[in-house]
């Protein structure tokens, strides 16, 4: 009686009340799932995470949070927002949130559901096993991660020659355009 | 006639604050806690479902003894903690003659002066009708001697003695008999506005203290299975045992009652409620 929460406790709660439901047997629902396994190892990955729908309009998370989960879209897609702006938007194949397991950094980006969303979700410790034990998914974090980088420094590279309007409109076209944050 | 100082609610609702100033604190503590942070209120009624908090929690240790940790063992903690003294309180609150007999009165000061005044009473009157039964005996043994001048003259003496005892004997016989209708007014005199005041209180701290509980443990429930899913061991459990549903509480109870039959079962009560509580759980 009488315990005392940190904020950070007491947020953990709350988004757990929160948080969406989870179903058992993530690999069996994979399956059904029409997803272009060639993207990545879907299967591999199933059998670390679990698979979760989120309703269109929800948040998965904002700016600024802690970053505990890496997902994988499987169906459906979400808008990257930055500062109430979007920013991209990502379909079924892309993932993202996996940098702030890597750097354990907060989200530099809201990720918002724009068309009703199932994905695999990988906790830090799962997703730390999977980068450990399948090669292949590693490899490919670490083409996302490199691709965000080369977008990153054309980022810059562009605001410093053309100026913002115009290196977003770029960017906005591209069709890797979510590599324009860091993080998310 | 009771020489009271104040009128007999003060002295009732002075004891009854001391009496629940501990369940005060905690109440206070866990609706402000509930309130700081618009902690969401569950529609289940977790005192009744808080059976499977501890299966589950004890089924998920034994797949993991690492499992419980961290918050997940400090919300445990206090959330059992809570349970503990509701079920303390429940015990001490059960009965309130009992606490008003044995607590009440004797924190009143004039009362205890009263009994503590009858046991003197008492043992003087004891003392008094010893006094005249040795006196008595004497002067029957003086009577039946040689009555010379002095045995007359102590005979006297030792009537006067005996007077004197038997008037004592009576102030104290007639204080005991006043003492004890003053008692048995001053037991009078609190017991209704006790009893009443004390059952007001006594339903006010069980609701909000059931409230504040059934909100923790919701939230204790909602992260025990946030953690169950992203422990590999549990997961790997889960999935293996065929199960089909989510991660939660409700999926727990489903299997649960796959396994009874409600119509024969001994709890029928309990079972029925189980039926609701899946429609309430979220």
């Amino acid at each position: 009686m009488f315990t005392e929460y940190t904020e950070q406790e007491v947020r953990e709660l709350v988004n757990a009340v929160k948080k969406p439901k989870t179903q058992i047997r993530a690999e069996h629902i994979v399956k059904d799932k029409k997803v272009d396994v060639n993207t990545i190892d879907v299967k591999s990955l199933a059998k670390q995470g679990s698979v979760r729908r989120f309703e269109e309009n929800s948040i998965l998370f904002r700016e600024g949070d802690d970053g505990t989960d890496m997902y994988l879209i499987l169906q459906g897609k979400v808008d990257v927002l930055h500062k109430d702006n979007v920013v991209a938007s990502l379909e079924v194949g892309d993932m993202f949130g996996e940098m702030s397991l890597v750097d354990t950094m907060p989200r530099s980006a809201t990720i918002r559901v724009s068309e009703t969303l199932s994905a695999l979700v990988l906790s830090r410790s799962n997703f730390n096993s999977v980068i450990s034990t399948e090669p292949n998914i590693a490899f490919r974090v670490m083409q996302t991660l490199s691709k965000r980088i080369r977008l990153m420094n054309q980022t810059i590279f562009m605001l410093k020659n053309k100026g913002e309007e115009e290196a977003t409109d770029i960017l906005e076209d591209s069709d890797t355009a979510e590599g324009i944050t860091d993080d998310f | 006639m009771l020489d009271l100082e104040h009128e007999p609610e003060v002295y009732v609702d002075e004891f009854l604050s001391s009496f629940f100033d501990e369940t005060e604190k905690i109440v206070v503590f866990e609706e402000n806690f509930c309130l700081q942070y618009s902690l969401e209120k569950p529609r289940a009624d977790y005192f009744k479902l808080k059976r499977f908090l501890t299966t589950a929690l004890r089924n998920f240790r034994e797949i993991d003894d690492k499992f419980i940790a961290g918050l997940l063992l400090k919300l445990q903690k206090d959330v059992y903690s809570l349970f503990d003294y509701f079920a303390k309180l429940q015990s001490a609150t059960q009965v309130p003659d009992i606490i008003y007999q044995q607590k009440f009165l004797s924190s009143l000061k004039p009362y205890i002066a009263i009994q503590d005044e009858i046991v003197t009473t008492k043992a003087s009157r004891d003392l008094y009708e010893m006094k005249l039964k040795q006196l008595d005996e004497q002067i029957k043994v003086l009577s039946v001697q040689s009555q010379n001048e002095e045995k007359l003259k102590e005979i006297k003496v030792l009537k006067g003695k005996y007077a004197d005892a038997v008037h004592y004997f009576a102030l104290a016989r007639d204080r005991t008999t006043e003492l004890g209708i003053l008692l048995t007014e001053y037991e009078g005199a609190f017991h209704s506005i006790f009893v009443e005041r004390f059952n007001t209180l006594k339903k006010n701290y069980f609701a909000r203290l059931t409230d504040a509980i059934n909100v923790k443990a919701y939230h204790l429930d909602k992260l025990l299975w946030d953690r169950a899913e992203r422990n590999k061991r549990i997961v790997d459990f889960l999935s293996s045992a065929n199960i089909e549903g989510n991660y939660d509480t409700k999926t727990f109870i489903k299997y649960y009652l796959r396994n009874i039959n409600v119509n024969t079962s001994a709890d029928k009560e309990w079972h029925n409620y189980l039926k609701i509580a899946m429609e309430l759980l979220d």
